[in-house]
């Protein structure tokens, strides 16, 4: 039951938001295309790995927070929940540093993971899984790499809804049996897999019947517009900042 | 009287000793549209993937344009493409065979292989958006429809293909009555000279509708009438 509901609980965040237009209720930054974010996102983390200043860090968790802020609070409570969960587990491993005469060490760690989470997680709340697999092909990935990534969400989501409907049929079927878990589990996986295996089938068929050959693109693209600008200006800045405080 | 552009002859098709089709013989011509009706098993969905060229017949020879149809010539990249080019297949379950992340990319996806200019490839996908209704659900997953919609956009990205065989595998099954009736129109809509349409279904109005032959297989994996 645990295991279904993890899985009900991804499919939910996969399907968020899915076919609205967020374009109208997004926030300057996020009207940026999502390559450039994404690029700018790993721009910047390099940086703070790279930086020894702690003050260049300090600056971009301030622009993080100050970026957070403008998030709806669901997504502010999961970005903080997931940068406190990094932390935590950075400083149970780092602790024995503190100890050996090295707290500074603990310090820097901190911040850097602190900054490169929270960045991850912002722009994994902002952009859609669709937004983000396209986004993978201004870097030149593979087409059939990105095909494969979306269809993995598409059986994801198949496959799951279909396991929760074994599921609910095996508990209709075995009422008030306390052990049924140990006996239908191995079912549901069995035939979940049989599922996957005739479903994975009749969609090759499918490419091969629409002249599947390697060809995958994204039918709309995305025009440069003043927010890419800007946020182009805001990466040249952070650069400069990087360059200054590393004096 | 038109030529026949598909053409049975003798086909059987067995699986592990089991028969599945048994003697099929028949001449399908352009510009007409044939429902095929048997009972469940009676091996109607085999003869659409040997249609298809998904599967080959045991026994027999299938003709497409004059040109025997077999595993080793479909083998060949350019032939394969070629032919399915020009057979357009919407499958009984819309959910296999919608696989990209949004409903305009799936419109496009077949549009983009057969490598036209962009200009074209939008020109088609909005013409086929708003001729099926489903406009408001092009930034949707296609796995987050209903299964009315899925149906819409799997006809929608095979008929943009423009096909000039189309074979379709129970569009109605699993539709409700507005669902139905939507298809029904499109499908009486779609009828044109120069295209062939195979429909294998249970519904009796669907084939009252839009059949010019009607094509019974029996039981026995035989063609009965």
């Amino acid at each position: 039951m645990k295991l279904n509901l993890t899985i009900l609980k991804i499919i939910s965040q996969l399907l968020d938001y899915d076919g609205l237009d967020k374009s109208l209720s997004r926030v300057p930054l996020q009207k940026v295309v999502p390559a450039l974010r994404l690029f700018g996102v790993c721009f910047i983390i390099l940086l703070c790995a790279l930086s020894r200043n702690a003050y260049f860090t300090f600056i971009i968790i301030a622009i993080g927070l100050l970026h957070l802020s403008f998030l709806p609070v669901k997504d502010m409570f999961s970005v903080i929940r997931m940068v406190f969960t990094a932390d935590l587990f950075s400083g149970l491993i780092l602790l024995p540093s503190v100890f050996l005469g090295n707290p500074g060490t603990l310090f820097t760690v901190l911040m850097k993971v602190t900054e490169s989470v929270m960045l991850l997680s912002t722009i994994n709340c902002e952009l859609e899984w669709k937004e983000i697999t396209a986004a993978f092909r201004a870097f030149k990935v593979p087409s059939i790499f990105v095909l494969t990534l979306d269809m993995t969400v598409h059986f994801l989501v198949i496959l799951g809804r279909f396991s929760d409907r074994l599921l609910e049929a095996v508990s209709l079927r075995l009422v008030g049996k306390k052990d049924w878990k140990s006996q239908s589990a191995g079912d549901i996986l069995g035939t979940t897999f049989l599922k996957s295996t005739r479903i994975a089938t009749k969609t090759s068929e499918a490419m091969v019947c629409r002249c599947f050959s390697g060809e995958y693109r994204s039918f709309k693209k995305h025009r440069f517009n003043i927010w890419d600008f800007l946020y182009v200006l805001f990466l040249i800045l952070v650069f400069v900042l990087f360059l200054i405080t590393r004096r | 009287m038109s030529e026949s552009i598909i053409s049975l002859k003798n086909i059987s098709y067995k699986y592990d000793d089991q028969i599945v089709l048994d003697d099929i013989s028949y001449d399908f011509k352009m510009g007409k549209c044939y429902c095929i009706m048997g009972p469940n098993g009676c091996g109607k969905s085999t003869l659409f993937r040997i249609l298809n060229g998904l599967s080959f017949p045991t026994k027999g020879e299938f003709y497409f344009d004059g040109k025997l149809i077999t595993e080793k010539y479909l083998k060949d990249e350019n032939e394969s493409r070629d032919f399915h080019k020009r057979i357009g297949f919407v499958f009984q379950d819309s959910e296999v065979q919608l696989f990209t992340r949004s409903v305009i990319d799936e419109v496009a996806f077949g549009l983009y292989q057969l490598g036209l200019d962009q200009k074209e490839i939008e020109r088609r996908v909005y013409y086929y958006l708003d001729l099926l209704e489903i406009r408001h659900l092009e930034n949707r997953a296609p796995f987050n429809l209903s299964g009315g919609e899925k149906k819409r956009v799997a006809l929608a990205s095979v008929f943009s293909m423009k096909p000039e065989v189309l074979i379709l595998d129970e569009p109605l099954a699993g539709l409700d009555e507005d669902g139905q009736e939507f298809v029904l129109e499109f499908l009486k809509k779609q009828k044109s000279e120069d295209r062939l349409i195979i429909i294998s279904t249970h519904n009796k109005e669907l084939c009252d509708a839009v059949s010019d032959e009607i094509i019974n297989i029996g039981k026995n994996h035989k063609i009965i009438s």
